[in-house]
């Protein structure tokens, strides 16, 4: 008989209830997912240690409260992607003090080789990769962050709008548009199928 | 639907994330729009892709950092809970100690209060007697202390009375263990005899010699000769007791001119006589007012108890004169003048030829008739006061204007006003205790938690370097 492993509300409980195993757990359930989106979302391996981190100190300092109908996972994501978007307001802020012209990395975020110009059996995983990187990145805030929600962590809709603090309409927009945009931008290559 | 709703919903459908009924119009429109069969094949492609961007992991490194971070606020000492349910403790604890301060300490002075009225209030009367002395022989000795060192003032004082070989004073029935111990039984000195107290002690024995020639049997005088430079003072019976009874009380009242009315009323229903009235209205509008009278001693607690109800006691003194031996003096005075009037009358009866004698004699009962006036209008006046007990009723308000008879409901905002004054002042008795509290218990906490912190620095210190 399989022992079912207790749901995130129950973990957090008991972790109020000074059990430190229980922080470990969730700890262990949610570092790489959040890790991911925020890398994803903020662009970079620092901010996302941050958002993972502030997340969880959120945890310990017991502001998540335990209520029927509060999902801790789409709270800890909210709090994740709050400090992914002040992250990159602060960078945005910061950027457009400087010289895009002096600046390198603000010239060439991502090294990628024109994929309309490259033969589509040349495209490996890692150009693929790199492809749907820069595509992302080019998405604005909103439906980035509701696109990378959705393919990446699965979360529903609902969810989403949860995280987003939206309508479930606007997330269905954001996300379509999103999927539109990226139409336009990705080579057509990766638009096909059997790829 | 538009076709761009239609649109928005086949990437719903993609997700599996339509109702019924979108799901519904998405298919049929599906099968009559070769384009939008196209977008369906295009998202699937897309997520394809999209899944190409691999997940990635936390290095262990980055990890440790991680939660190094995060756990730097597990389970913190103070949480805002905890700093809260510690504070709210201490107020409540400082809080419900001032009140239970304030109310003992009131409690408290209540009672000494209380005490020292009954026996400020068994003093005034002059009636020793119920108060439970800790020496009660000696409180059995002497009845009435006022009235006992009364008694010796006036005897050292009065050295004519020595002279006049005039006094008559009179031991109780029972054994008396005086103060020195000595003993004696139904001390009489009757007729003339001259006693000097002073401390207590009996002297001029040879005084009492030539009154007991005078006036006394020979052998009761003989039976007192050997113990007579031993007794104390004897009482005069309480039976026979002259008081004059005076009381005292200011009271602040609402209405002075009402209170006035009132007073007038009392002492006429007590058949009083009112011997001083005045009132006056000061400058500032209010109204003062000094009302003395006299009633029958008995009836003088009664007065006062109506007195009372008229206003706010502010202060009250009672005072018991016990005027007894002075008033057996006089009158043994008054004896032995009328008696030295007559044997002169005698005398002068039978000497009818010496003129010079004669005209001495006659001056003689001149003087003695003088002396008896007097003594007669001094016993007279003494009887009066202690006939009548005299009361002084001093009041004043504090109204500014002339105020409209208290209605029923001014009367309830009145009340309102001094239980909201008691209700201030307690408050602000609770605030000082509490704030002596507060003041007391962060002199004991400070050095404490100024260690505390240091302590607690160097131990952040130490295990960072660890770290």
């Amino acid at each position: 008989m399989e022992i079912q492993e207790p749901n995130d509300e129950e973990l957090v409980r008991r972790y109020y209830q000074a059990d430190g195993e229980a922080l470990a757990v969730i700890f262990k359930r949610y570092k790489d997912r959040l890790f991911n989106f925020a890398l994803r979302y903020a662009g970079n391996r620092a901010d996302a240690e941050d958002a993972v981190s502030h997340a969880f100190m959120m945890v310990c300092e017991k502001k998540y409260a335990v209520k029927p109908g509060a999902s801790f996972k789409t709270w800890l994501f909210t709090v994740a992607r709050n400090v992914c978007l002040t992250k990159i307001r602060s960078r945005g802020k910061f950027l457009s003090l400087r010289s895009p012209k002096n600046d390198p990395e603000h010239d060439q975020p991502i090294e990628v080789i024109d994929p309309k110009a490259m033969p589509r059996d040349q495209l490996n995983q890692k150009e693929i990769m790199a492809i749907v990187q820069k595509a992302i990145h080019k998405l604005p805030d909103e439906q980035k962050e509701a696109l990378l929600l959705r393919e990446y962590q699965g979360f529903t809709y609902e969810e989403i709008a949860q995280i987003l603090s939206c309508s479930l309409d606007k997330v269905r927009v954001l996300i379509y548009r999103a999927r539109n945009h990226l139409k336009d931008v990705l080579p057509p290559v990766l638009l096909e199928e059997g790829r | 639907m538009t076709h761009e709703e239609i649109k928005i919903l086949i990437s719903v459908y993609i997700d599996g994330e339509t109702t019924p009924s979108e799901k519904n119009i998405v298919e049929e429109h599906l099968k009559e729009c070769p384009a939008c069969q196209k977008d369906v094949q295009m998202y699937k492609a897309m997520s394809s892709s999209l899944s190409k961007w691999s997940d990635e992991t936390l290095s262990p490194d980055e990890e440790i950092k991680v939660q190094r971070r995060f756990e730097q606020r597990r389970a913190p000492m103070f949480t805002n809970r905890t700093i809260m349910a510690l504070g709210t403790t201490l107020a409540l604890t400082i809080i419900v100690g001032s009140v239970v301060q304030t109310y003992v300490k009131r409690g408290i002075q209540g009672r000494l209060k209380s005490a020292a009225d009954n026996i400020a209030e068994q003093y005034s009367i002059g009636n020793t007697n119920q108060l439970k002395a800790p020496n009660y022989e000696q409180s059995k000795i002497y009845p009435n202390q006022l009235a006992m060192n009364e008694h010796r003032s006036f005897w050292a004082s009065d050295n004519e009375a020595i002279n006049q070989k005039a006094a008559k004073v009179t031991a109780q029935d029972e054994p008396y263990n005086l103060q020195r111990g000595y003993t004696a039984d139904r001390a009489i000195f009757s007729g003339t005899a001259g006693l000097d107290f002073v401390g207590g002690n009996v002297i001029r024995k040879d005084v009492l010699r030539t009154a007991a020639i005078d006036g006394m049997e020979k052998k009761e005088v003989d039976s007192f000769n050997g113990t007579i430079s031993n007794i104390a003072p004897a009482m005069p019976s309480e039976i026979d007791r002259k008081i004059i009874k005076n009381a005292d009380i200011t009271l602040k009242v609402h209405d002075a001119q009402k209170a006035q009315t009132q007073l007038e009323s009392l002492v006429a229903k007590f058949n009083g006589i009112v011997t001083n009235f005045n009132i006056n209205q000061l400058d500032d509008g209010s109204r003062k007012g000094v009302l003395v009278f006299s009633v029958l001693p008995d009836d003088l607690d009664n007065v006062l108890r109506v007195i009372r109800t008229l206003g706010e006691v502010q202060s009250e003194n009672q005072l018991g004169s016990d005027v007894t031996n002075q008033f057996t003096y006089l009158q043994t005075r008054l004896g032995n003048y009328k008696a030295l009037r007559e044997r002169l009358k005698k005398v002068l009866a039978k000497n009818t030829n010496n003129v010079d004698n004669n005209l001495t004699l006659e001056g003689e009962i001149a003087s003695a008739e003088s002396n008896i006036n007097a003594l007669e209008s001094n016993i007279k006046q003494l009887d009066e006061q202690s006939y009548r007990a005299t009361v002084s009723v001093n009041f004043y308000d504090t109204n500014k204007t002339v105020v409209p008879e208290i209605g029923f409901k001014d009367k309830m905002f009145a009340n309102f006003n001094n239980k909201l004054k008691d209700t201030a002042q307690t408050c602000l008795e609770i605030g000082i205790n509490t704030f002596n509290g507060i003041v007391i218990i962060l002199s004991f906490l400070v050095p404490v938690i100024v260690w505390s912190l240091i302590f607690w620095g160097i131990y952040l210190i130490v295990r960072k370097f660890i770290k």
